[in-house]
């Protein structure tokens, strides 16, 4: 009884052993911890194809170079360090010089003016320690579109590196504010995401408000005082054409449009509530999506237009609800410390962010369209307005100090790491982000 | 009389009754968590050990140490062998000298063992102390030379000096002697440099825990994974990895296994790039570079996303 229990032990000990031996002999090793750092990269100055082009060169290496360590991801080197003079856009660069100085990816280009007027911009990325190219891509443009050549080529070096695509040719239109506080002009602007660019699209007599970007056209839609009650209205970018979204009584306001661009949701005042409303644009029919004796504002869609989050009192506080984009039952999802307002689908899907007030201090966060996962970014009086950039990345926000001063807009990754300050001609708020130009 | 007695009777039933209340009613512990299994071992399971595999390989010869290639030549392992204990005699003053002829032996090869010193006097030490001293220069002079002459003549020594002392200088000198054990170059018609009694492919010399741990630290050091990881997707990558014997790449990595997601080329990239900036990967062993020449390296970010 007892040998037999141990043979039998024994024949298993030994099976287990032969089994082990016909695995793979290979050792196995998981690495599950790292670092996030800024990847180390060497911008080489475009060359240009003839002598006239050197200006413009020059120009798009520093628009990809400040794109690129704005960003956070990147770490480009002083070009003093380097110890290669690349001479050639063709050529294959002698990576051990580059190795020396420490640069993982190096990205080299050429700007030419061609004969029949366009501008010619190419680019090649190298990997320095593997010591092969990674990318290479060449564009046509009109001469004056040269900063948008480099914010492309910017986003195309950050796709490859990163996996994740650019944000850098993108536009960022928001509420320019100049003069005293208690006599402020408010005026539509438009700019580049790197401050360049600044177009106003009104002329300051009416006071404006939430700006948004359409997805798919040229549009804005965004609200104004104008004579009487705030309106909610379309403005053409490009014609500069405005025309106002419905004609209701009451007030109408914090617009927004669905991910196809054909319809507005937006917020209607109805007696001391505000309720929420989606308009189609070219059949104009207006259709209600919630009925609550609380104030619903500030709808946002998600990114595969099946769902609408928003903001509402009903629970006797502002906290952020979802529902289908059709109407009906909404579920509350944030229930952490304080009130949640201002929520906004991320373009990814996968993030709310919104604006959180907690014990006197406000805070832009983010939350799983489910709730979970709340993580406050940054905190301090008074953040508010959160706006996604194209990749879902990065948020766009203004801070007020309050006092004299006034506001100004401000980006952080979703990460809460690298908040900067976005340069604009004056105090600026509402910021909105377009989707990528390109 | 009967009075006591009755008090007595109750108080006694009294304390029956308040035990087989109380500690009846009171529950075990029923945490089983805490419960460890144990099987009872018989005499006959712990002396009859599992026989092992039937049909293992047979064993080769063992192969001896050797530091260089030459003919053979073995010198003596450092521990001395138990069984060669001579006989002691039961004459007092013989005692010492058998004792003194094993010691003296290994002397060149090895710290000796020390001597009893039970039946040695405190002058006795002392003078012979005082002697050791002259004495010990000698035998540091001779080591440079071949050490089994030194040995035999030792022996010789020995001998001579049986009859007067009690114990044996040499012994005292040896453990006076604070050197580094020290032997002769080995050597056999092929070197080997870690000595077994098992098998040629046997795995003795394991590739140990503490140089896999290191080496994962190193990578987790260099590696910076592309920060658009997705908490909701699987993403990882397996790199299959070559090395080169002095901890540096054979080639590029090549991927054998890895997540589909967009991102999966910007992670193996990454992951790439952090071998490839962290090589030569020294705290590999060259003595196990059988075991790490060949290495598949997971990398996984999810316990770095904070979602």
């Amino acid at each position: 009884m007892t040998r037999r229990r141990v043979l039998t032990l024994g024949a298993l000990a030994g099976g287990l052993t032969l089994s082990a031996r016909h695995a793979a002999a290979v050792v196995r090793l998981d690495v599950t911890q790292g670092n996030f750092q800024p990847l180390p990269i060497a911008i080489s100055d475009f060359m240009g194809g003839a002598t006239t082009d050197n200006d413009t060169a020059l120009g798009v290496t520093q628009i990809i170079t400040a794109d690129l360590k704005r960003s956070g991801l990147f770490a480009p080197i002083d070009p003093a360090a380097f110890l290669e003079k690349i001479t050639s856009v063709d050529a294959v660069p002698h990576f051990p010089d580059w190795r020396t100085i420490n640069a993982q990816a190096l990205a080299t280009g050429r700007v030419t003016r061609q004969s029949d007027g366009r501008l010619k911009a190419e680019f090649r990325l190298w990997d320095v320690l593997a010591g092969q190219q990674l990318a290479g891509q060449q564009y046509f443009t009109t001469p004056d579109n040269w900063r948008r050549i480099a914010h492309i080529i910017s986003d195309a070096i950050y796709e490859r590196l990163t996996g994740e695509k650019g944000y850098f040719d993108t536009r960022v239109v928001f509420v320019d504010e100049t003069g005293p506080p208690e006599r402020r002009v408010k005026r539509l602007a438009i700019m580049d995401q790197d401050g360049a660019n600044v177009r106003y699209l009104t002329r300051g007599e009416d006071l404006v408000l939430t700006p948004r970007f359409s997805p798919s056209t040229q549009e804005i839609t965004y609200m104004a005082y104008g004579q009487g009650d705030p309106r909610v209205y379309l403005l053409n970018i490009e014609t500069g054409q405005r025309e106002i979204v419905g004609n209701f009584p009451g007030m109408s306001f914090a617009p927004r449009f669905s991910p196809d661009g054909q319809r507005v949701v937006m917020s209607l005042q109805e007696g001391s509530n505000s309720n929420i409303f989606v308009m189609d644009l070219r059949s104009k029919a207006m259709t209600r999506l919630t009925d609550t004796p609380a104030i619903d504002t500030a709808p946002s869609y998600s990114p595969d237009g099946a769902q609408i989050c928003f903001e509402s009192d009903r629970g006797g506080h502002p906290q952020i609800y979802v529902m289908a984009a059709s109407g009906g039952s909404a579920q509350r999802i944030s229930f952490g410390e304080g009130t949640h307002s201002t929520p906004v689908w991320s373009p990814r899907g996968d993030y709310i962010a919104f604006t959180r007030q907690a014990e006197g201090k406000f805070g832009i966060g983010v939350m799983k369209p489910d709730g979970s996962g709340e993580r406050i970014l940054t905190e301090g009086f008074h953040n508010e307005g959160p706006t996604f950039a194209p990749n879902g990345r990065v948020i766009m926000f203004f801070r007020d100090p309050g006092g004299s001063a006034g506001p100004s807009l401000f980006t952080i990754d979703i990460s809460g790491r690298n908040e900067l300050k976005v340069p604009t001609p004056s105090f600026a708020s509402d910021p909105a982000w377009s989707p990528l130009l390109s | 009389m009967r009075s006591d007695w009755i008090i007595s009777g109750c108080a006694h039933a009294a304390v029956l009754v308040f035990g087989l209340v109380t500690l009846a009613s009171s529950k075990p512990n029923e945490d089983l968590s805490t419960f460890m299994p144990i099987a009872i071992a018989t005499g006959g399971d712990v002396s009859q050990a599992p026989p092992g595999q039937q049909n293992a390989p047979k064993a080769e010869k063992p192969k001896p140490l050797a530091d260089n290639a030459g003919e053979l030549k073995q010198v003596k392992q450092l521990a001395p062998k138990v069984a060669d204990k001579p006989e002691i005699t039961t004459d007092a003053a013989a005692e010492p000298k058998p004792k003194a002829e094993t010691k003296a032996e290994p002397k060149p090869t090895e710290k000796a063992e020390k001597p009893k010193p039970a039946d040695l006097k405190p002058d006795q030490i002392g003078e012979k102390l005082k002697k050791e001293e002259a004495k010990k220069s000698k035998p540091e002079k001779k080591e440079p030379q071949s050490k089994p002459d030194q040995i035999a003549e030792e022996l010789r020594k020995d001998e001579a000096k049986k009859p007067s002392p009690k114990f044996d200088a040499n012994q005292v000198a040896a453990l006076l002697d604070k050197r580094e054990p020290r032997r002769q170059l080995a050597t056999a018609e092929t070197p080997n440099s870690a000595p077994s009694l098992g098998a040629a492919n046997g795995r003795a010399a394991q590739l140990s825990q503490s140089e896999l741990d290191a080496l994962r630290a190193r990578l987790s050091q260099c590696w910076s994974p592309p920060p658009g990881v997705d908490v909701s997707s699987d993403l990882f990558v397996v790199l299959h990895v070559l090395f080169k014997a002095d901890g540096s790449l054979a080639s590029e990595p090549a991927v054998v296994e890895s997540s589909t997601s967009a991102l999966g080329p910007a992670l193996a990239d990454s992951a790439k790039r952090a071998l490839l900036l962290c090589q030569p990967f020294t705290m590999l062993k060259p003595e196990h570079y059988d075991q790490w020449k060949d290495i598949e390296v997971k990398f996984d970010p999810h316990e770095l996303l904070g979602g």
